[in-house]
């Protein structure tokens, strides 16, 4: 009993209400919508206005895996606009899914992140339209010269749209979590008329971590 | 007789924990104002990236989502509990029990489903319990 006694008053010696809540800053807008009509390349979006103190940072996507985005990472100052597209080209017929728009405190965002542009280089089939990252989180536009499917492929895993069929000519590579290390991409036309092969590697400056972002051709290497 | 007394006894101390049960836990609030604003305006969105539980302008049928975390730096398991006030309560949608073990933190999403225009507003109150003392510690999840 005695040992019991001892036992709960030491525990209320180390008890303590050291437990804290705060408001994450993260916003995830999620927006029904049927009004795609299949056939031709068909365009949605929607106006963002910030209505905070602080500036915030956009995203859109939408579950639907052929959707191509513009906007992504807009920065949108307290007060001001901006406007966000997605658009995809779709068989006949009218395709429903959600939109989901969202947004980050600009003020907590890690970075600035960079990629290298002189380690990039274009192909036959295939061009890089842009590449930027967003928490350290890499988005890789590509577009398709030609009217076919790309197939994107890493060794790593660590690509959301592994595998992905692009029925539009452009598409966008997400990666899911910041990359660490190396890791090999490879991105491959249909037609099999392009591939290209590269390595996306993190690094750490001194003052800021840097995302070091290469793709080499492979064919003819 | 004998019977009657070791029940009495029994109930007795029933009733003594049904008492005291309560102060063996220590208990804070927290409050956050909510606000939203529904239109039926389907291109055009409002948005608020402060740490706030402002939801800015949606539109009927859209959805909108922030989370909130609750962080224990303790050494023993904490309860949160959560409830909405107000008329916007009847759009909030999260879970309302949960637990955060020692030396961690989760993350709370609140959501918010526009189902009818106009303007929303009121509280969420989070009630954090914990044990006082580390024998009780796994009754935090009866408190």
């Amino acid at each position: 009993m005695i040992v019991l006694i001892v036992l709960a008053v030491l525990s209320t010696l180390a008890s303590g209400l050291i437990v804290d809540v705060n408001v994450y800053e993260d916003i995830k807008y999620t927006i029904p919508y049927a009004g795609f009509e299949g056939g031709n390349v068909q365009k949605y979006f929607t106006d963002v206005e910030n209505l905070g103190s602080v500036a915030c940072k956009a995203n859109i996507r939408a579950d639907f895996p052929s959707l191509s985005m513009e906007g992504i990472g807009t920065l949108i100052k307290p007060g001001g606009a901006a406007r966000l597209f997605a658009y995809t080209r779709l068989d006949n017929g009218t395709h429903e899914f959600n939109i989901t728009v969202s947004f980050c405190n600009s003020t907590t965002s890690k970075g600035p992140y960079f990629v290298d542009a002189t380690k990039i280089t274009t192909g036959n089939a295939i061009d890089i339209i842009d590449y930027i990252s967003d928490h350290g989180k890499l988005r890789l536009r590509i577009r398709s010269r030609e009217d076919d499917i790309v197939i994107i492929s890493t060794d790593g895993g660590k690509i959301r749209s592994m595998g992905a069929k692009l029925n539009a000519r452009t598409g966008t590579i997400y990666m899911d979590r910041p990359v660490t290390g190396k890791s090999a991409l490879s991105i491959v036309s249909a037609s099999g008329s392009d591939e290209f092969s590269g390595e996306i590697e993190t690094g750490e400056s001194p003052l800021y971590k840097k995302i070091i972002f290469s793709i080499r051709e492979m064919l003819g290497i | 007789m004998k019977k009657l007394n070791n029940l009495a006894v029994i109930a007795g101390i029933a009733a003594l924990f049904v008492i005291g049960f309560p102060l063996l836990f220590d208990g804070t609030l927290k409050e956050y104002e909510v606000s939203v604003v529904v239109t039926d305006d389907q291109t055009g969105i409002g948005v608020s990236a402060d740490k706030n539980l402002n939801f800015g302008r949606i539109a009927v049928g859209s959805t909108v989502k922030k989370e909130v975390v609750v962080s224990n730096d303790d050494g023993f398991r904490a309860k949160a509990i959560l409830r909405a006030e107000g008329n916007v309560s009847t759009s909030m949608v999260f879970i309302s029990n949960v637990m955060i073990n020692a030396n961690q933190e989760t993350r709370i999403p609140i959501e918010i489903r526009a189902s009818v225009p106009g303007k929303f507003t009121g509280k969420l109150v989070v009630e954090i319990k914990k044990s006082k003392f580390g024998l009780t510690e796994p009754l935090v999840s009866l408190s």
